[in-house]
């Protein structure tokens, strides 16, 4: 069995782990290429029919190719699509680029907390009615034991430590010093009370693993990955005003994967065009800590 | 050509050298972002230290501090034409669990061994782990060679003592290297001037057989979970641990003991002819049979799995063991759980009360196990009190 597919299969084992031992599951939808990657997985795992909601924290700063991605493959899967948002803070203008906060603290206002909102069951979420087209407020929504996230190890050192099934307190700060044994693959399904889990099926995958793989499956992604003739590309899509664009001329899968195994950008790690990891002496561990993906 | 991958874990006492034999493997190999490797110098220079080949993979705020890896981390590094998973995990001995997190799926383990110190009563402990998992092979770097007398017997000494520590614990040792993590002698680069003329780590590294293990006959599928298709047939979902299936080939189900035939393998959005160990799919087994996740389905020939009420195992506790005897824990048998009762074996002489025990397990219903000697997921056993993990190990008998 080729690397690849040793990845995958071990993926979709994760992920039947998860379904079946913990109850009310939902993924993290990003729409970048590791969150896709593992909604094709998930797809594989269960037959066709990915059997939880996809998850959308929508922080209104993303590009808008990324949303019109979202809704054609969500409804192209027949996946439910839930959209977690802070609609307060966002009236009120408290963001980064509103010039209000600084980046941290745009990120926990825009991200960690709409997703604290949806894995708790409350906050502003919405639910796209495939038929119709339209985002319909869900008036009495569950909470989530289990979300699963596509983080990989090899993004930045905090998630190099992560576990497969990760349990979160009820405030989702992250107990890293007193994280589980996990050993052979008895993860630990049960949350600490009013707490979540966290599940992480690409967690041994590199990005050039992903970057094979999406190569290999022919799996969409949004174009913003692919140098369109300005000769700037995303290695890593985020926030619009976050995100910084990387001089690159790759233009489709095989010229990226070229790129990153042996090109320019080879010896330049992928987070390098997220302005918010610099302010965090260069990692993400007081965010992480706190609950962000 | 496909790049191969392979993992490996690394093992040693505190303060022996693993996280800066792994940072210096990564720098001097030229496998780090240059971007990370910049932070890393900037983050010395703010801290006043010379270069801390350790702060590569000790990522986190209070492990640079305090200068020890306080939880395993994942670094994967592409090396010549293969990508090497590394569990980069900590020595302390409290954080053994932290270590068991990395080592239990690994194929290979890296022990690093400072050859000013030696054997250490945590490395005996270490491979007291080891001697449970399933890897067969170790390679031993003998670290902080700069220190010590090149020419002296050091190294020939801590050689022969290493190798017949894991021989104890049951594994072949691929090479012993001296190495130094701060001058980076046969880390990457050799000396021609050295007594030690064999290849260096890295080059050890590029050498190692992908598949190391042999690939057992019995086919093994432990159940995940169970679901029926529209024409009213019957899928087992899960991983092949062991073995492979064809389609139309009979299985049975244990611990029950039914006989079944595979209808078809589905790999969606494929139907398969046939399966190797290691593949996640859903085999289909005509309508109206009944079976359950924590089942397994086993092939019709072969080594017949155990099935029992009561076993032996070797394990490895996590807490002490008197906090967990004789009270009601959970046992998970690959997806299996089921509640279970454990009377401690006869004591074992000195040996502390976290060492290696043999403890006699019984279950509240029959569970199908293999064998220690059979190798595999299938003879893996882990008790839990209350959520946490208390003990691992494998089944060495039926009773």
């Amino acid at each position: 069995m080729d690397r690849l597919t040793e990845l995958e299969q071990y993926s979709i084992f994760v992920l039947r782990e998860a379904q079946a031992t913990v109850s009310t599951l939902g993924m993290l939808w990003s729409m970048g290429k590791d969150s896709t990657a593992l909604a094709w997985i998930a797809r594989k795992a269960f037959l066709g029919a990915i059997p939880f909601p996809l998850i959308h924290i929508d922080t209104s700063y993303k590009i808008p190719e990324m949303i019109e991605f979202r809704d054609r493959k969500s409804a192209e899967w027949n996946a439910r699509l839930i959209v977690s948002k802070n609609e307060a803070a966002l009236a009120r203008g408290e963001t980064f680029p509103c010039g209000k906060t600084d980046r941290l603290t745009c990120c926990k206002t825009l991200k960690s907390i709409p997703l604290r909102n949806a894995i708790a069951g409350k906050g502003d979420l919405f639910e796209r009615n495939h038929s119709t087209g339209h985002f319909d407020r869900i008036e009495h929504p569950q909470p989530f034991g289990g979300v699963i996230v596509a983080i990989r190890g090899d993004e930045e050192g905090t998630r190099s430590k992560e576990r497969v099934f990760s349990p979160r307190q009820p405030d989702h700060s992250w107990d890293l010093e007193g994280q589980p044994a996990e050993i052979w693959n008895y993860f630990q399904a049960v949350p600490p009370t009013g707490g979540h889990l966290r599940i992480h099926p690409l967690l041994d995958w590199t990005e050039v693993d992903v970057w094979e793989y999406v190569a290999r499956e022919r799996i969409e992604l949004p174009s913003l990955y692919f140098d369109q003739g300005s000769g700037r590309r995303y290695r890593s899509l985020g926030c619009a005003p976050c995100t910084h664009a990387i001089e690159s001329t790759a233009k489709d899968l095989n010229e990226v994967i070229v790129e990153l195994r042996s090109g320019s950008q080879s010896r330049v790690s992928e987070r390098s065009g997220r302005a918010q990891d610099q302010e965090d002496g260069g990692g993400l561990e007081t965010l992480r800590r706190g609950g962000y993906m | 050509m496909e790049r191969e991958r392979i993992s490996i874990v690394i093992v040693g006492d505190v303060d022996h050298g693993k996280s800066s034999v792994l940072g210096r493997l990564l720098v001097d190999s030229g496998a780090i972002a240059l971007d990370r490797l910049r932070a890393v110098e900037a983050e010395c220079r703010q801290r006043g230290v010379a270069f801390e080949y350790s702060y590569v993979t000790d990522a986190l705020h209070d492990e640079r501090k305090k200068g020890i890896t306080i939880d395993m981390a994942r670094v994967v590094m592409r090396l010549g034409d293969r990508e090497i998973l590394f569990f980069d995990c900590p020595g302390h001995e409290e954080l053994l669990r932290n270590l068991a997190t990395g080592a239990a799926r690994a194929q290979y383990a890296l022990v690093v061994c400072d050859v000013t110190i030696g054997i250490t009563p945590v490395v005996k402990r270490q491979f007291e782990l080891l001697s449970l998992l399933d890897l067969t092979q170790i390679v031993i770097v003998a670290n902080k060679m700069d220190q010590v007398d090149p020419r002296g017997g050091r190294f020939a000494a801590l050689q022969r003592e290493l190798i017949a520590l894991a021989e104890t614990a049951g594994k072949s040792v691929v090479r012993v290297i001296p190495v130094s993590a701060s001058t980076g002698l046969n880390i990457v680069g050799k000396e021609s001037k050295s007594f030690y003329q064999d290849l260096s780590l890295s080059e050890t590294l590029l050498v190692l057989p992908a598949k190391p293990n042999a690939i057992q006959a019995n086919f093994r599928f432990p159940v995940q979970s169970v679901t029926t298709l529209e024409n009213g047939s019957i899928v087992a979902l899960g991983s092949i641990t062991s073995g492979r299936i064809t389609r139309g080939e009979g299985v049975h189900i244990q611990p029950q003991g039914k006989p079944s035939r595979v209808t078809s393998l589905l790999q969606w959005p494929n139907y398969l002819e046939s399966a190797e160990v290691g593949s996640s799919i859903g085999i289909a087994l005509g309508a109206g049979v009944e079976l359950a996740r924590g089942d397994i389905l086993t092939g019709e020939c072969g080594t017949k799995s155990q099935v029992a009420n009561c076993a032996t195992i070797r394990c490895l506790p996590l807490r002490p063991v008197e906090t967990w005897e004789r009270k009601k824990l959970l046992a998970r048998i690959n997806t299996n759980q089921v509640e279970c009762e454990v009377a401690i074996a006869a004591s074992r002489g000195e040996q502390s009360d976290m060492g290696l025990r043999e403890v006699t397990v019984q279950f509240e219903n029959p569970v199908a196990f293999d064998l220690a000697s059979f190798g595999g997921a299938t003879s893996h056993i882990a008790l839990l009190s209350d959520n946490t993990l208390v003990a691992f190990g494998r089944f060495i008998a039926a009773t």
